[in-house]
């Protein structure tokens, strides 16, 4: 578990194996090729691959078929020449088709544009046929672009008369009214004015009315045969599904592999590229890259104390704690070589959730949903779901709350060991009974969270040898020491009686570790032997080191209270359970429970684990980043994206 | 940096990041028609806008450049709108450029009696923004009548002398006419550099004005050289402004016999290019050089001004190479081909 080991493989050989070693390093699916530095500025080499891959992919596209990586050994084809060659047949085949059924698209438009254009028409009595039949006036209908108006002014007096009968602000749609001598001029005009002409078919002879029945019959005669070459090309598509696809795959491994050879050193007929892979993998790629003749892999492990800058990282860890590895991810991944803070996220998110959404029924309903988001889709939350519902039921059954109903279960607190433990004199009716005793446990779980954190800051800067950072920072010895020591005072004091605040316990457990804290950079300096890089003077180290103190013990303050808040929703919860009960009408005991009842706590509950589930997720993820991750957590690792042949990217 | 130019560099970018890719561009060359370039760029976020209200199956080669040329203006507009400061004059020196390519295509048409295809081919959307009568000088039928029309704007102050003239002998030296026209709008935007920018934000301005204009002189010099003129009479054809491109250095450049001696000419001036392709063309070359040192100072530079000026470079570059696909796809040329007719 954490973070996975890396070694550094370094491929050379003869440049006639170099595309069937990327093709096993794709393969693979576990190998991230290291850039080339010099080779990122911007050089274009023409991949020969590309273009046919892009035509074979529209064929495929007008085809209906959707690229997915299959095998292709069966191929024989080798050179780009020979797949442009195959690729071009398949779509001769295609485009005939395709120009057929898109010559009949066009005419159904143009039918139904006509007929869009005879609606503005239906006011007009008389027949097209005497319109166009007119001697020594030609007429067309159509729309032109409404700017272009405006450079009609400039033909004025040039034989074309334009009435607009319907203006927008893109097109405006009119006839046009020319003399019979003057027509090809008059025509060619307009189109140079991106006039788009509707033809209306000889057939259309009659009132705009009469026409609109035509024109919407024909469209649906038209309609019938476009299905028809529809169905041919799906027929063809289902013919030569089986080799589009392996040509695609083919294709696009050849294009892929072609980019990536950018990112290898070639010269002298020899190749040799570097990258990074999980080291327990590292035998198997190695040996699959070595059975070709001539390719030589070195394998150097990765140094975990002092890894090199470009070292990616990848998280590993078991199945329970894995989906949490997104909030890791969201935050940034840690540098390779420290901790993997995931089982500790995964860990902390499940307790928090189910204290603050306690519920036996929501929570299993939670658990379900998130099984079945698991099965029908790749949402990284639906896992966590599965796991966050889970604690909420048993935290649910602690509390007694099956939907909100909390008479089937006893809950903890009305146990009589307990509440008198608590200090009760009699029992507490209900949780809000109970509030002052929930905030405070609140509270006690966000000291330990934060004394946690502060260790984990501790161990892991005494590992990476940063003893000042360790002994004297705020989330090192010096403000655990003060922190643990403030809550220890304020608990004896305020609970038990016991006045702890000894001057010799103020001097040496609370003074003593805040001016550690204020005198860090100096004292880190001191161990470490190292001379600041730039002198301040003794005004602004006081100003600054007094302004970073005050921050310091204000955010312990204010960090322990932001975890008031999981008591707070524990509260928040049982109140929106009370109102959904009292809509329900069954917050007096002896109700009596109708359809009506049941409707109201099923969308009751509903709306609860809507708005409540979504705000204590978020919530619990803000406890996670601010308070947790910030005291101990560093994500600057970079993230491990192995070389792959993918059609997952694409648009 | 003030809160404006900060936004102004970071609208920039942003409008930058929406440009076409290479994917795209190459995806665009496998196209077999206009209609599916237009379905193409209208799925891309960079034009979706601009084509939402057009019918790919109708569009024409001719309207579809139009409309592409509108949303380059329309993108230029809305930085006019967006910022109150610099991106003004900008806007005005953008639409003073367009005005000055229209009123040397009023001449063309007069000199060839072709004023139908100049009211035709004129841009609606400049008409409005225009300082001049653009579509009155559709009706001009002679010289004398241009230089009437013109009388009172800069261009007729410029051009009065050139078009009485032609109006004597029947025929105008268009080139003089750009030449004198150009000259003006460096000139103009030169001093408007001198006066809105300030310390550094200055001479990086009129370094990458001036570097831009060295390579429109690179072309007018290699191409005077294809007509036989000597470096004397190329120079005085040139655009009279220099940053690194001075007499000797002319005359370097009309020495050499082709593209590739010329770029590494222009390498050893500083002008290079990272491209592994060869150019085809001087303007090819030339247009590469520009393009990457666009880009790269889009990105380091912190100067609004100088960022929105790339910009602009860039996405004019980003619709000639467009253009030049649609018209490769009309005349049936071979994607690969295309794609190497492209700069990119």
């Amino acid at each position: 578990m954490g973070i996975e080991k890396m070694s550094q493989l370094s491929i050379e050989g003869d440049l006639s194996q170099i595309e069937r070693a990327l093709m096993i390093c794709c393969d693979s699916r576990n190998f991230q090729i290291t850039e080339i530095p010099d080779r990122a500025s911007g050089a274009v080499e023409q991949n020969p691959w590309f273009g046919t891959y892009e035509k074979l992919r529209s064929t495929a596209e007008a085809l209906g078929i959707t690229p997915q990586l299959c095998k292709y050994d069966g191929i024989s084809l080798d050179t780009p020449e020979q797949f442009s060659q195959r690729v071009g047949e398949i779509a001769r085949g295609v485009n005939k088709i395709r120009s057929d059924h898109e010559e009949m698209s066009a005419s159904i438009m143009e039918l139904r544009q006509t007929d869009a254009f005879v609606k503005h028409l239906l006011g007009l009595n008389v027949s097209f046929k005497d319109l166009f039949g007119l001697k020594y006036v030609k007429l067309r209908i159509g729309r032109m672009p409404t700017d272009n108006l405006q450079k009609l002014d400039y033909y004025v007096n040039r034989c074309i008369h334009f009435i607009p009968f319907d203006k927008k602000p893109d097109w405006v749609w009119g006839i046009y009214l020319t003399p019979t001598d003057s027509a090809e001029f008059a025509d060619s005009l307009m189109k140079s004015l991106f006039f788009e002409r509707i033809h209306l078919p000889d057939y259309l002879d009659q009132d705009a009315k009469t026409t609109d029945e035509i024109l919407v019959h024909a469209i649906d005669d038209e309609e019938k045969l476009d299905q028809e070459l529809e169905k041919q090309l799906t027929e063809y598509g289902s013919a030569h599904r089986e080799e589009i696809l392996s040509l695609l795959s083919a294709l696009k491994a050849r294009s892929d592999c072609f980019e990536l050879r950018k990112k290898a050193l070639i010269s002298g007929g020899r190749f040799s590229f570097s990258g990074y892979c999980p080291t327990r993998l590292t035998k198997k790629l190695a040996s699959a890259l070595g059975e070709l003749d001539s390719v030589q892999v070195v394998i150097v492990p990765v140094s975990a104390k002092n890894p090199p800058g470009d070292v990616p990282v990848k998280l590993r860890n078991n199945v329970v704690f894995r989906p949490f590895e997104m909030f890791v991810k969201m935050y940034g991944l840690p540098a390779y070589g420290s901790f993997d803070p995931t089982p500790y996220v995964a860990v902390t998110y499940c307790l928090m959730f189910g204290i603050m959404f306690g519920d036996v029924g929501q929570g299993l309903l939670v658990s379900l949903l998130g099984l079945v988001l698991s099965k029908f889709t790749r949402n990284g939350l639906a896992p966590i779901m599965t796991r966050i519902g889970l604690f909420s039921a048993a935290f649910g059954v602690l509390y007694g709350s099956v939907f909100g109903i909390e008479t089937l279960i006893t809950p903890f607190f009305h146990r009589e060991a307990i509440w008198r433990f608590l200090g009760y004199t009699r029992q507490p009716e209900s949780i809000f009974q109970a509030a002052t005793t929930l905030l405070i446990v609140a509270l006690m779980i966000g000291i330990v969270l934060i004394v946690l954190s502060m260790l984990f800051n501790t161990i892991l800067n005494f590992r990476r040898k940063k003893f000042g950072e360790a002994l004297f920072s705020v989330n090192g010895v010096a403000g655990l020491v003060f922190y643990i020591s403030l809550v220890a005072a304020a608990v004896g004091t305020l609970m038990f009686g016991a006045d702890m605040f000894s001057p010799a316990y103020v001097i040496c457990l609370l003074v003593l570790p805040l001016v550690l804290i204020f005198f860090k950079h100096p004292l880190s300096n001191l161990i470490s032997g190292v001379k600041p890089a730039e002198k301040t003077s003794v005004g602004n180290f006081i100003i600054e080191n007094f302004i970073e103190l005050f921050e310091a013990a204000l955010s312990f303050l204010s960090n322990t209270m932001s975890y008031l808040r999981i008591g707070g929703f524990v509260l928040s919860h049982a109140g929106m359970m009370l109102v959904v009960a009292q809509l329900a009408g069954t917050n007096t005991p002896g109700a009596e429970i109708t359809v009506g009842t049941v409707i109201v706590y099923i969308i009751g509950n509903l709306v609860v684990m809507g708005i409540e589930g979504l705000l204590v997720g978020i919530q619990v993820l803000r406890l996670e980043f601010y308070e947790i991750f910030n005291r101990f957590y560093d994500g600057s690792g970079k993230d491990f994206r192995p070389v792959e042949i993918s059609f997952g990217s694409e648009k | 940096m003030s809160f404006s130019q900060n936004s102004v560099t970071a609208r920039s970018r942003a409008v930058f990041g929406r440009s076409l890719t290479y994917e795209d561009l190459a995806r665009l060359c496998t196209k077999s028609s206009i209609t599916e370039v237009a379905e193409y760029l209208r799925s891309t976020p960079r034009y979706h806008d601009a084509l939402s209200g057009v019918e790919p199956g109708n569009i024409h080669r001719g309207q579809l450049e139009a409309l592409l040329d509108k949303s380059l203006f329309d993108t230029m507009d809305s930085f006019r709108r967006f910022d109150l400061t610099e991106s003004r004059w900008f806007f005005g020196a953008i639409v003073s450029r367009m005005e000055t390519d229209q009123v040397l295509l009023a001449i063309q048409g007069v000199a060839d009696g072709s004023t139908d295809s100049y009211i035709t081919a004129l841009p609606a959307f400049l008409i409005e923004r225009s300082h001049i009568d653009l579509l009155e000088l559709g009706r001009a039928q002679s010289f004398g009548d241009l230089d009437r029309m013109l009388n009172g704007t800069r261009f007729g102050r410029l051009l009065s002398p050139l078009l009485a003239e032609a109006q004597a002998v029947g025929r105008i030296n268009i080139r003089e006419c750009e030449r004198r026209l150009y000259t003006d709008f460096y000139l103009n935007c030169i001093k408007v550099i001198g006066k809105s920018c300030k310390g550094s934000a200055k001479t990086e301005m009129k370094r990458v004005l001036l570097r831009s204009i060295d390579m429109k002189n690179v072309v007018t010099c290699c191409r005077m050289k294809a007509f036989g003129f000597t470096p004397k009479e190329a120079s005085e054809q040139m655009l009279p402004f220099r940053y690194r491109l001075g007499k000797e250095q002319v005359e370097q450049l009309m020495k050499q016999p082709d593209t590739d001696s010329i770029a590494r000419q222009l390498a050893e001036l500083g002008f290079r290019t990272d491209s592994t392709v060869g150019s085809a063309a001087v303007e090819q070359l030339t247009e590469r050089i520009s393009l990457e040192f666009f880009r790269r100072t889009m990105r380091l530079s912190r100067n609004s001004s100088t960022v929105y000026f790339c910009l602009i470079e860039c996405l004019e570059n980003e619709l000639n190479n467009v253009k030049t696909i649609i018209e490769g796809i009309r005349y049936g040329v071979p994607a690969k081909e295309i794609m190497e007719m492209l700069v990119i």
